[in-house]
């Protein structure tokens, strides 16, 4: 049933789309029929000129967010732990976590050259900054009483930390996890705008500049439902991790 | 291991007559306070429970009796003062004097059955003996059924059912509990009284009980320690023989408690307005 509620906003938009080309209230080069652009989608997958794109967004995406996840969970933990770690890092994270990573393209262009690194540290840039505050808060919000309770079960310094701080951070990093994966795709087509020579996001901009608009409509398709699916993979992902929070 | 450690002392107390004998002698607890005055909580307290006894500490709340179980439990160091556990000094937390906290203090990501043996697997027990233990200790609370529940699944009663039992599954000398009852509703509170009554009389640890409700204090104890406030001291002791009150027509033991309980209401009366006096000061 739930099926439905998709299908029909979805249905009414091609259906309006189709009515303002057949109208011709716009110029049908600028915006094709829903049914040319969906042409341009069969080729695109017959051809198999899609999957190299694909391929090439998910590896430089998957490979940012794994980067990202695996500097800031620990570093997230250390910094909500040790308050010395906090004193000396919470300005400079204060600092840098406000700096868009578009902004921050130029130095990476400068350090890393045009190509897959610097792509890559902008997905990481953009990723790890919901990963890390949220690591950050879970680590600092444990319920201090579970710590006392902990404390008098037995548990030394070590089990606190590993028995008691971070399974209760879990939740908040699944959270941080999703919302990192999320803007790491959302990046990751920006940066294969301005710098890369495959991508979905190259792909759009590609037949954008070539003047293929059909296979531009029919890129932005495969990026919203590949978006779509990261997104609910993700979700499901964090409810797993998170089973205990839920009650019957 | 840990199983020899519990043994070990077992037979080491054994000797000296029980286990779980408590001695709280002169502790004093002082908290500073920024740009002030410090605070003092307690000033000479000093109890002895024996072994198998069950105290209640009463008295409104500012009277220190949290700070009481928890210098007792470890969490805090007295300032002044020392407790014995079977005549080691207390210097730190141990699963042999487990605590029952008020908002049961369950690991929501572990089920029942994991809280339980949270306190054996951090002592390194084989995870056959654990389960078995675990096992045993949700049944002795009656809930042998709910094991693979999450805190979250249960119903109050039942996490500190749960609580309880992950409280008693190392066989602790001493039980702390905490105000353990006050987060329940007044049914589940009266089934949760008549279960520890129950359970103390078939397991005889000793128990040290802290509660702000009467009731619940002469329903439940052998004594009722009631503490003073401003700083906290143990104003008056009442022995209740329990064996002979349990023999008495129902009607003279009610008389008998409910004489009790206007003593013990005029005297926390008097505490508490010779409080707002101090206060008014």
């Amino acid at each position: 049933m739930g099926f439905v509620w998709w299908l029909v906003p979805i249905a009414g938009l091609l259906a309006i789309w189709q009515l303002t080309v057949m109208l011709k209230l716009v110029d049908e080069t600028l915006l094709p029929s829903p049914a040319t652009v969906g042409k341009a989608l069969v080729d695109l997958f017959v051809t198999g000129e899609i999957w190299p794109h694909v391929f090439a967004s998910l590896q430089r995406g998957l490979v940012g967010f794994v980067v990202a996840t695996v500097i800031c969970v620990p570093l997230g933990i250390l910094i909500g732990w040790f308050k010395s770690v906090e004193r000396v890092l919470a300005p400079l994270i204060e600092l840098f976590r406000q700096l868009p990573s578009l902004a921050m393209f130029p130095i990476f262009l400068l350090f890393l050259g045009i190509g897959f690194q610097s792509q890559l540290a902008m997905v990481v840039w953009a990723s790890a900054w919901p990963i890390l505050l949220t690591t950050i808060t879970g680590t600092r919000s444990v319920d201090p009483r579970l710590i006392k309770a902990a404390m008098t079960l037995g548990a030394e310094q070590k089990d606190l930390f590993l028995r008691v701080v971070i399974p209760s951070a879990v939740p908040y990093i699944a959270t941080g996890l999703r919302l990192g994966g999320s803007f790491a795709f959302l990046v990751l087509v920006g940066a294969e705008m301005i710098g890369a020579d495959a991508g979905i996001g190259y792909l759009v901009i590609s037949s954008q500049q070539l003047f293929k608009i059909p296979d531009m409509f029919a890129a932005l398709v495969v990026l919203g439902v590949i978006g779509l699916a990261i997104n609910y993979g993700l979700i499901a992902g964090e409810r797993r991790i998170s089973k205990w929070r839920q009650t019957n | 291991m840990a199983t020899d450690k519990l043994t070990m002392r077992n037979e080491l107390v054994t000797k000296s007559g029980g286990r779980g004998h408590v001695r709280i002698e002169g502790v004093a607890k002082t908290f500073p306070v920024r740009d002030g005055e410090d605070v003092t909580v307690l000033t000479e307290v000093s109890l002895e429970l024996r072994p198998g006894e069950l105290v209640s500490l009463l008295g409104p709340s500012g009277c220190g009796k949290s700070t009481l179980l928890e210098i007792v439990a470890g969490l805090q160091a007295p300032t002044r003062g020392r407790v014995t556990v079977d005549g080691v000094p207390v210097t730190k937390p141990g699963p042999d004097r487990s605590v029952v906290f008020q908002h049961y203090a369950l690991f929501p990501w572990l089920t029942a059955t994991q809280n339980v043996e949270f306190p054996l697997r951090l002592a390194g027990v084989d995870r056959g003996i654990r389960e078995s233990k675990a096992r045993d200790a949700l049944k002795t609370v009656g809930l042998a059924e709910v094991g693979s529940r999450y805190a979250s699944q249960l119903s109050g009663g039942m996490q500190q059912r749960v609580a309880l039992a992950r409280a008693l599954v190392c066989e602790p000398a001493v039980l702390l509990m905490d105000e353990p009852f006050s987060g329940a509703d007044a049914i589940t509170r009266d089934i949760l009284q008549e279960e520890l009554h129950d359970l103390h009389t078939r397991l005889r640890n000793t128990v040290l009980f802290v509660t702000h409700s009467v009731d619940e204090a002469l329903h439940l104890s052998d004594r009722v320690v009631v503490l003073g406030t401003r700083p906290g001291k143990i104003v008056k002791e009442i022995t209740l023989d329990r064996a002979a009150l349990g023999a008495m027509e129902p009607a003279d033991r009610e008389r008998t408690l409910g004489a009790l309980k206007s003593e013990v209401w005029e005297l926390l009366k008097s505490i508490i307005s010779d409080a707002g006096t101090y206060q008014a000061r």
